[in-house]
């Protein structure tokens, strides 16, 4: 429980929280397209609904079922990094991609707890 | 007996002041951060407090359920309840503590308290405050090694100097007075500054640009990146930084560092423990390369008024400002350089001809157009804040838009802009990604 109310200390650990972060799903825009893997084996970028994973290669990734990084995900979600390590895996597919004067593509993802 | 780590320093009240109709937060402050810090980061510590006398019975359980093993009142707070107010918790501008009856607070020091208490301890890691710190340095074994917190109650160099011991490690935070007076101009100077302490470390906690660490022996400064993500409340992150920068320094400055950054970023994110501590504990799984890997969001401090925010907003004299001005305060505590066109360029009158408002479309375009990002405020849904949005989207300026009465939910504003939302925390965190450096860890 978390610092709530003013009539007393409140927040003294139990040992029975967890952090939910890793449970939780997301969406989120790839960086650096043109730079992976993916794009620059194909010259293009993976369709609708095509589907991916995340790993922790250096950075953490969005890949396709074969292993090409599509793209990085921003540093906000480092926290996956550890997440990942713990056993979660994160399975999605992409949402929305195009190639334009700057490629994009945007995937939508759901934990797998351990 | 295995040494441990002595905590030294103020245990106060935190009360964050919330909105009307939300009970107020209050939780114990000061060195329990610190504390906190030592407990996620499994360390067993020892506490050297000075505080209230009301207040040590709660400090005494509380803090050994973090896991002090050693409780000790080095000194009495008399005439102040050691309470302070925190107005924003996410440090989106200046906090404002406020520390009731601050004016009036004494110390008394424990004349029971002696040496031979703290043989045991190597390492000490001290918050100046109230107290007399160099009075309480003479308490602590000869051979301890020392680390200061200076984030308040240090008046200059010459205070640290007083304390007539080696210094291993000095933090300090972008936010504190001392920096201000003998750091802003930047890292270099800072070091110089502190050079006649001869720490073995300095580091400086740069908010949301992350931190930087100087290390004597290499004579070289590392970053250390930030986590950013959404601050639930961040006051004592630079402490827990601290503690766990200590509870992990048997790793070696730099890796104490990094862990020291995931650890704060943590405390931000929650005021839940057991949630915290899960956090910390983890990413203790990744090592000092996978974390250097991942980097982060780094923006020192003296580089950010070369970071120009073009701030697009109905900036008038008439209009109600009160969101621009929060904004606009928030970006210049942060050391970005606003530029306001309405108040550098001027405020046309209404009915102005064609030709003045020509010259003043001019000036706002060429002000824009030697900025690096434009931070908007709709108010009003005002139309020119709107057309400026859309020729910094065409010029491949970023974008970010604070809406907080989210007039501008819109298609086009929201897919137009890097960051849209009604949380200036949120908007606030996206300039520093976008002005700052992401994914990258190098020398400063």
């Amino acid at each position: 429980m978390g610092s709530t109310g003013s009539g007393n200390f409140s927040d003294y650990p139990t040992g029975r929280g967890n952090d939910n972060r890793c449970d939780k799903a997301f969406s989120v825009k790839l960086e650096d397209i043109e730079h992976c893997d993916f794009f620059k084996a194909n010259g293009t970028v993976p369709a609708v609904g095509t589907p991916l994973s995340i790993s922790h290669s250096k950075r953490v990734v969005a890949q396709t079922a074969d292993g090409e990084i599509v793209g990085n995900l921003p540093t906000s979600f480092n926290y996956l990094a550890a997440c990942l390590r713990q056993g979660y895996k994160y399975e999605g597919q992409v949402r929305d991609s195009k190639v334009g004067s700057v490629a994009s593509v945007s995937a939508d993802f759901a934990a797998v707890a351990p | 007996m295995t040494s441990v780590p002595l905590l030294m320093g103020e245990i106060s009240i935190d009360v964050t002041v919330t909105p009307r109709g939300q009970e107020q937060k209050l939780r114990l402050g000061g060195i329990v951060h610190a504390a906190r810090g030592f407990w996620a980061s499994s360390q067993p510590f020892a506490v050297a407090a000075v505080l209230p006398s009301y207040l040590e019975v709660a400090a005494r359980k509380y803090m050994a359920a973090l896991g002090c093993i050693h409780f000790h009142i080095l000194g009495t707070i008399y005439g102040a309840p050691n309470v302070t107010l925190v107005f924003d918790p996410t440090e989106v501008d200046d906090q404002e503590y406020d520390t009731l009856l601050r004016d009036e607070r004494s110390v008394t020091f424990n004349s029971e308290f002696t040496t031979a208490d703290l043989v045991i301890h190597s390492d000490v890691l001290a918050f100046p405050g109230v107290y007399d710190l160099a009075k309480a340095c003479e308490l602590l074994p000869p051979n301890a090694r020392l680390h200061v917190d200076a984030a308040y109650d240090i008046e200059g160099v010459d205070s640290l100097s007083k304390l007539d011991r080696p210094i291993a490690t000095i933090l300090m935070s972008t936010s504190s007075d001392l920096f201000r007076k003998i750091g802003s101009a930047g890292i270099a100077p800072l070091v110089a500054n502190l050079a006649p302490l001869g720490a073995d470390v300095i580091v400086l906690k740069e908010n949301r640009g992350g931190s930087r660490m100087h290390i004597t022996l290499d004579n070289a400064t590392h970053l250390l990146p930030a986590q950013l993500s959404s601050t639930v409340n961040s006051v004592g992150v630079g402490d827990v930084f601290a503690a766990a920068y200590l509870a992990h320094l048997r790793t070696g400055p730099l890796e104490a560092g990094w862990r020291a950054t995931y650890a704060a970023a943590a405390y931000s994110q929650t005021t839940d423990p057991d949630v915290f501590a899960s956090t910390v504990r983890r990413e203790s799984l990744l090592s000092l390369q996978e974390m250097k890997d991942l980097g982060g969001t780094s923006l020192p401090w003296e580089m950010r008024p070369n970071k120009h925010i073009y701030l697009a907003a109905p900036d008038f004299a008439r209009a109600d400002r009160r969101a621009i001005e929060r904004a606009a305060s928030s970006l210049s505590y942060h050391n970005f350089r606003v530029r306001r066109p309405v108040q550098e360029n001027g405020e046309l009158p209404l009915g102005s001809d064609g030709l003045a408002l020509d010259e003043m479309y001019r000036k706002d375009v060429d002000l824009l157009d030697h900025c690096q990002l434009l931070f908007a405020v709709p108010t009003g849904k005002d139309p020119g804040t709107l057309v400026e949005i859309g020729l910094a989207i065409a010029k491949g300026i970023p974008v970010v838009v604070y809406d907080p009465g989210r007039e501008c939910d819109n298609t086009m504003v929201i897919a137009g802009s890097r960051c849209y939302s009604t949380d200036l925390d949120l908007c606030l965190n996206s300039v520093f990604r976008l002005l700052g450096t992401e994914g990258v860890t190098h020398h400063a």
